[in-house]
């Protein structure tokens, strides 16, 4: 039940991610800027590839009744949570040093972008660390 | 730490996913704790050797360096 609910969570947020950045890609080309929208389609394209490469693993082994999580997974979740929020202070300290030659959208995009990357790579690196207690 | 999973598996005639399956966790978590990779819970531990019929001392061997 638990994957179930998570599954189709997943889906919303991937529908919702390519929905509202296609909004916001038109509507900065309407306002006749192009180098942003061009990178984020590039970046939302990256982030549906993965997301649904994740959501067709996650459904066929929803329909073989294996459980999306287990206590491995979110050991290593816990993990990647803590490295990522220490890596996103010193991402932050950085931006604040540099805040003079950025606008305060531009810190806060690179800023939470830093957020999302820094735990991705944390839970890449536990997910291939042998040994987690 | 070395583990029995496998040849105790073997034995059951159990394939990973089964194995999985039974305990209630991910496959990619059976084939850490086999290659002992991984260090499970108690509970984890338990289960696992209640589902292959042996003790938690059976199937989890510690060597002295990994109880250091």
């Amino acid at each position: 039940m638990r994957s179930k609910v998570k599954f189709i969570l997943l889906l919303i947020t991937l529908v919702l991610v390519v929905i509202g950045a296609g909004i916001f890609s038109i509507n900065l080309l309407v306002l006749g800027k192009s180098t942003v929208p061009v990178l984020l389609i590039i970046v939302m394209i990256f982030l549906a590839g993965i997301l649904s490469a994740f959501l067709r693993k996650f459904y066929y082994d929803l329909k073989a009744g294996i459980p999306s999580d287990d206590e491995r997974t979110e050991k290593i979740r816990m993990y990647a949570a803590g490295y990522a929020y220490f890596i996103s202070l010193y991402v932050w300290i950085i931006l604040l040093a540099f805040h003079k030659y950025l606008d305060t959208d531009d810190i806060l995009i690179i800023g939470l972008i830093g957020m999302a990357i820094s735990f991705g790579v944390s839970w890449l690196l536990m997910k291939l660390k042998k040994g987690i207690a | 730490m070395k583990t029995r999973i496998k040849e105790l598996r073997a034995r059951f005639d159990l394939t990973q996913e089964q194995l999985a399956k039974k305990v209630g966790v991910r496959r990619e978590t059976i084939v850490f704790l086999e290659k002992g990779n991984y260090n499970p819970s108690l509970k984890l531990a338990a289960k696992v050797a209640r589902i292959l019929n042996s003790t938690i001392e059976e199937i989890f061997i510690f060597d002295d360096s990994d109880l250091e």
